[in-house]
């Protein structure tokens, strides 16, 4: 690349490890979820994407993990256009990432441990190692002894840390998480997000998605604050998102 | 790590057999009853085909004597009859050999034919063909006219309506083996593309999570058409299993009459045709397959 990067943006001597390009995305034609977005996250940064309920912070996750594409704009992951690669790349970068999803995603009629496992079958890890690492990973989210149960029957905040252990386990490069102390308690919530933290320290890039002004008051990363699909700052400080006023959802 | 792919591949196919047994033996069952259907009109055409082999290789010409032929002019027609080109050997018969082979072929109810008088039963010269001649008509019939055209002879029997018989009867069994082939695959292939799209359906979620964890199509997939694959292989063993025994059963029953057709025991499926029927049954139950997960939509 020369002095500028063909989107007119200054082009940086690293990588982003998610770049977002003027992105917009419209479900309905009048409304966007997203506007005309623009950001980097730094490898091994710890971000927070803020904003009330319906801003687009999820609608910005998707869009990172590739499980659909912009309207306009383009969506970078480690350099790569997403749009430009066949399904199989698009596959394998995936492998690259944790995901979080705010409604979980855990396969009911699976076990917690065979949820926690998928990622690393998918990476074609063997079977013995499987089972040692994810019951360290059930360990370290607070829940050791439980990967028997069934998915469906655990409860919300059992579920929301089995999502976590699922996407931690094959120790990404990247973890995208939307809202993941949502349903937790404080003391689980706290150490849910020790184990973030630690794993940033150690090199993960983490994105984490939460209209939850304390959390970001109480563990300060940058914050990318959304309101209605616009990104009001990417290089607010904590002290400017959380002085920013709440914006009503409009509708 | 391909060993370690295939393993968890195999892991999810067994998974999903094992959360709906009842439809996957539903479909295993039915798809071996269509294939059993298929395999025993193969089998049966194979015996008949093997019985107009047999009669075509021992083929014979009968000639009856007239009652007033004497022992030793017996011998010089055979002689002078063995000489004649396509013919490979002459049995002669007089009339109390021709009673005792009856009384013979009767069995417990022998001793009837045996108080029967000897002119009853005409003597006789049984000639075998050369195996050239015998698949030759036009020869076999130009030796029955010569033969015909003798004075002490009475009458020539050919066989040959026998033989249009079978022959017709082989061919019908064939094309109803072909027939049937095609039934059993179409009903394979219907079966299991149903079965594995219930089991797509009910593993959406999963589907889902694998693509959203970063899973190939490839990967997606691959455990469905094993499924589909297994399907019919064990659909086809359990056929094959119970042709075995349908098989030893009809050779119980008629073991009496198989010696009298010329044929010791029945033909069974060689093993090249065994394994031609399972590599069968695996493509019907790939495409099946293939079918429901062609449909799958693209993440
Ligand atoms: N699949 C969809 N179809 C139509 N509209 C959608 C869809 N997904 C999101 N939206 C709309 O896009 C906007 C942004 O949604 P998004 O889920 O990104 O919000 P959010 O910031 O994650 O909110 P929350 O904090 O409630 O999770 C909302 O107005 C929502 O109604
Ligand atoms: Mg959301």
């Amino acid at each position: 690349m020369n002095g500028k990067s063909h989107h007119g943006q200054p082009a940086h001597a690293y990588l982003p490890a998610i770049g977002f390009r003027r992105v917009s995305r419209f479900y309905k034609p009048e409304k966007a979820a997203l506007f005309d977005v623009s950001f980097d996250v730094l490898p091994g940064e710890f971000v927070y994407i803020s904003g009330s309920s319906g801003a687009g912070k999820s609608t910005a996750l998707r869009l990172m993990y590739g499980a659909e594409g912009p309207d306009t704009g383009a969506v970078l992951f480690g350099g790569h256009d997403l749009r430009n690669l066949h399904p199989t790349a698009v596959a394998l970068l995936r492998r690259r990432l944790g995901v979080v999803f705010q409604d979980y995603r855990l396969v009911p009629e699976l076990t917690a441990a065979q949820n926690i496992a998928l990622p690393l079958e998918v990476d074609g890890v063997r079977h013995a190692e499987i089972s040692v690492r994810v019951e360290e990973m059930l360990e370290a989210v607070g829940l050791p002894g439980i990967g028997k149960e069934l998915a469906s029957s655990l409860s919300g905040g059992e579920q929301q840390r089995v999502a976590i252990a699922r996407a931690l386990v094959r120790h990404p490069e990247i973890l995208l998480a939307d809202e993941p102390t949502g349903n937790l308690d404080v003391y689980n919530a706290n150490f849910v997000l020790d184990l973030l933290e630690e794993k940033a320290a150690a090199g993960t890039t983490v994105v984490l998605a939460t209209h939850d002004r304390m959390l970001m008051a109480a563990r300060p990363h940058r914050v990318m604050a959304f309101e209605r699909g616009r990104l009001l700052g990417a290089n607010h400080s904590q002290a400017e998102a959380i002085a920013a006023p709440c914006v009503p959802r409009a509708g | 790590m391909l060993w370690t792919k295939i393993n968890h591949i195999t892991r999810r196919a067994g998974r999903g057999f094992l959360r709906r047994p009842a439809l996957y033996l539903v479909s295993v069952f039915t798809l071996a009853a269509a294939f059993l259907s298929f395999a025993a009109t193969v089998t049966a055409a194979a015996n008949l085909d093997h019985l107009l082999s047999r009669w075509l290789g021992s083929a014979e010409i009968t000639v009856y004597l007239s009652n007033d032929v004497i022992q030793e002019r017996m011998g010089l027609l055979a002689s002078a009859v063995s000489d004649i080109s396509g013919v490979a050997a002459v049995k002669t018969r007089t009339g109390r050999e021709a009673r005792e082979d009856l009384a013979l072929g009767l069995g417990d109810q022998g001793d009837m034919a045996r108080t029967l008088p000897e002119t009853a039963f005409p003597a006789s010269l049984d000639i075998s063909l050369t195996q050239a001649a015998a698949r030759d008509q036009k020869l076999r019939n130009e030796l029955a006219q010569r033969l015909r055209r003798l004075d002490m002879v009475s009458s020539v029997e050919t066989y040959d309506d026998w033989f249009e018989r079978l022959s017709a009867l082989t061919l019908v069994s064939r094309m109803a083996a072909w027939g049937l082939g095609l039934v059993a695959l179409a009903v394979a292939i219907l079966v299991v593309a149903a079965v594995i799209r219930t089991g797509v359906a009910s593993r959406a979620k999963e589907i889902e999570v694998l693509r959203l964890v970063g899973a190939t199509e490839r990967y997606v997939r691959l455990p469905f058409l094993l499924e589909g694959i297994l399907q019919g292989l064990i659909a086809m063993s359990l056929a094959l299993l119970s042709l075995r025994g349908l098989t030893s059963y009809v050779e119980g029953v008629t073991g009496q009459v198989l010696p009298l057709l010329g044929s010791g025991a029945l033909v069974r499926l060689p093993a090249i045709a065994c394994l031609v029927l399972l590599l069968g049954s695996c493509f019907a139950g790939f495409i099946g397959a293939l079918v429901s997960v062609g449909a799958l939509r693209r993440a």
